[in-house]
């Protein structure tokens, strides 16, 4: 508990900091390449138009889910899975790669996962924009629902930053970590329900929400579609709260642990 | 202000056998293999307005002691007290090659802990310093070596550390950079502040420094005045060059050994910042 106090007050003293670094951050990705942010849109659109064939038509067959049109069905999610899984990697990565940079022991260390979460935040938002202009062209323009942003959004990104703690201070100490990572992120996108639909009422749709990816998946999908997900299932709410929880305190212990030496694993 | 203590300050690295063994001891804290002393039971003090010169051969400990100095590392034994803030200049000086040197000068400034506005005090004093023209809106992966010394040299004095610590960073400069560089660091000590430059020319230090640590094998064989450490240091280096192959390779292979001990327990030091 202390430790995860240490770590707010950390966080709350370097806004600035945080801030900037993390538009250097996004300034630094970039400038290698000549057309840097028009990949930013045209990765995601190619992925979204490869599964929307493959899901929609091929295993669908263009039928919409409970109604709603599958291309939007499917964005809504998507997109924060976009986030989710760019997120997790690079945090996880986040200060074994700038540690030597840093190279000061009074560097708040734990400032790192947030300000690389920060810096893939500003196009996550961009796609959220695009995402709810997409809806109003297939008719679902926004509405109260649409509040629910203000929720699930904060909510993915404490979740994010927990996971980013535990997994950064891991994955400095021991470097196998990262590639756990990096297959867990890529069985997790076709284990999390984002472009396929478990069968309703069975054990395996439960065993399914034992992962809190679903929580923030139908969530965004509760907030940008107005499926009603997150006023119907409060405590699978709880249940999200409590495992965001319990990974940032024990993510924080570690951190606060171990982070003198972390220059030492380098 | 500015002075440095050490006392019985030693850095330990684990050698390994397995890497398994590394993960035993991040997960059980269980500490089961060799260690390889970098420094041993160093112990010294500077006082203020003080130009340290430090000297070894390769291997004796001379860059731990920089990261010791610069607060990069805890030191595993003893105490480092260093009396106010202190910086590291090294050629490779963690600039981000991606961005500008102007924008790495506001990155560097933000993670030394500057505001927004001593950032935009400092930032015309360093472009003066530097002088790199119109290569300050470039990326710094276009710079030369010397350049990239340059700002990195040009950041890290405008600063404003109480301690500041050169490794090797002006043997990449040309003479007129070295000068200036020089200039600066005698205003520096004029203020109280305390340098210490480790470099392997002999006549730089020389012609510079007022007391003179002689690192070997991670212990100190002398700390004193200059001109009569620096003239143990050369008998020494005379000494060494003259052994025979053999002789030289059985002296470092002793010597070595000396530095590798087994370990039972992670013990911790400390390294106490004073503010000034």
């Amino acid at each position: 508990m202390n430790a995860l106090r240490t770590i707010g007050g950390e966080l709350k003293d370097h806004l600035y900091l945080i801030f900037r670094l993390s538009l250097y951050e996004t300034k630094s990705q970039y400038s290698m390449q000549y057309l840097g942010w028009f990949w930013e849109i045209m990765t995601p659109l190619l992925q979204i138009g490869v599964y929307w064939v493959v899901f929609g038509f091929g295993i669908r067959g263009g039928h919409p889910v409970d109604g709603i049109p599958f291309v939007f069905w499917l964005v809504s999610g998507l997109i924060a899975w976009f986030f989710i899984g760019s997120t997790i990697p690079s945090g996880s990565r986040s200060i074994y790669g700038r540690v030597a940079l840093v190279s000061k022991m009074h560097f708040p260390l734990s400032t790192i996962p947030a300000y690389v979460i920060l810096a893939q935040f500003y196009r996550h938002l961009a796609m959220i924009a695009l995402t709810i202009i997409l809806g109003c062209a297939f008719g679902y323009f926004p509405g109260w629902h649409t509040f629910e942003l203000l929720y699930i959004v904060p909510a993915g990104v404490v979740f994010l930053y927990a996971v980013s703690l535990l997994l950064s201070a891991l994955a400095t100490m021991i470097r196998d970590v990262q590639n756990m990572v990096t297959s867990a992120i890529r069985m997790l996108m076709y284990l999390t329900p984002i472009m396929w639909i478990p069968p309703d009422h069975s054990l395996f749709k439960m065993l399914l929400m034992l992962n809190p990816l679903v929580y923030l998946i139908e969530g965004y999908r509760s907030a940008l579609i107005g499926t009603g997900y997150l006023l119907d299932h409060m405590w699978y709410g709880v249940y999200f709260w409590c495992m965001t929880l319990a990974i940032l305190l024990v993510g924080a212990s570690i951190h606060i642990r171990f982070r003198r030496y972390f220059i030492d694993y380098v | 202000m500015g002075h440095v203590v050490f006392e019985n300050v030693s850095k330990r690295y684990m050698l390994y056998a397995r890497p398994i063994d590394k993960l035993k001891e991040v997960l059980f804290g269980k500490v089961n293999g060799k260690s390889f002393y970098a420094l041993k039971n160093v112990s010294f003090s500077v006082e203020e307005g003080e130009i340290v010169g430090v000297v070894g051969i390769n291997g004796s400990g001379k860059s731990t002691l920089s990261h010791l100095l610069a607060n990069v590392t805890p030191p595993t034994y003893g105490r480092v007290t260093l009396g106010g803030k202190s910086a590291l200049i090294a050629i490779s000086s963690g600039l981000n090659s991606q961005l500008t040197g102007r924008d790495n000068i506001e990155l560097k400034g933000l993670m030394m802990g500057l505001t927004k506005r001593q950032i935009e005090t400092i930032t015309p004093e360093i472009l003066e310093f530097a002088d790199i023209g119109e290569f300050i809106d470039q990326p710094v992966k276009t710079y030369s070596s010397g350049m990239r010394a340059r700002i990195g040299f040009a950041i890290s004095i405008h600063i404003n550390p109480d301690i500041l610590i050169i490794d090797e960073a002006l043997s990449v400069g040309d003479q007129t950079f070295t000068e200036k560089c020089l200039d600066k660091m005698r205003e520096f000590r004029d203020q109280g502040k305390t340098i210490f430059f480790v470099s392997h020319s002999l006549s730089q230090v020389k012609s510079f420094c007022t007391k003179i640590l002689w690192l070997e094998y991670g212990e100190v064989r002398l700390f004193g005045p200059t001109n009569e450490t620096l003239a143990e240091y050369n008998k020494y280096l005379y000494w060494y060059k003259q052994l025979s192959k053999k002789q030289a390779s059985h002296y470092v292979a002793k010597k070595r050994t000396e530095r590798i001990g087994s370990v039972d327990q992670q013990m911790m030091g400390e390294t106490i910042e004073q503010s000034s």
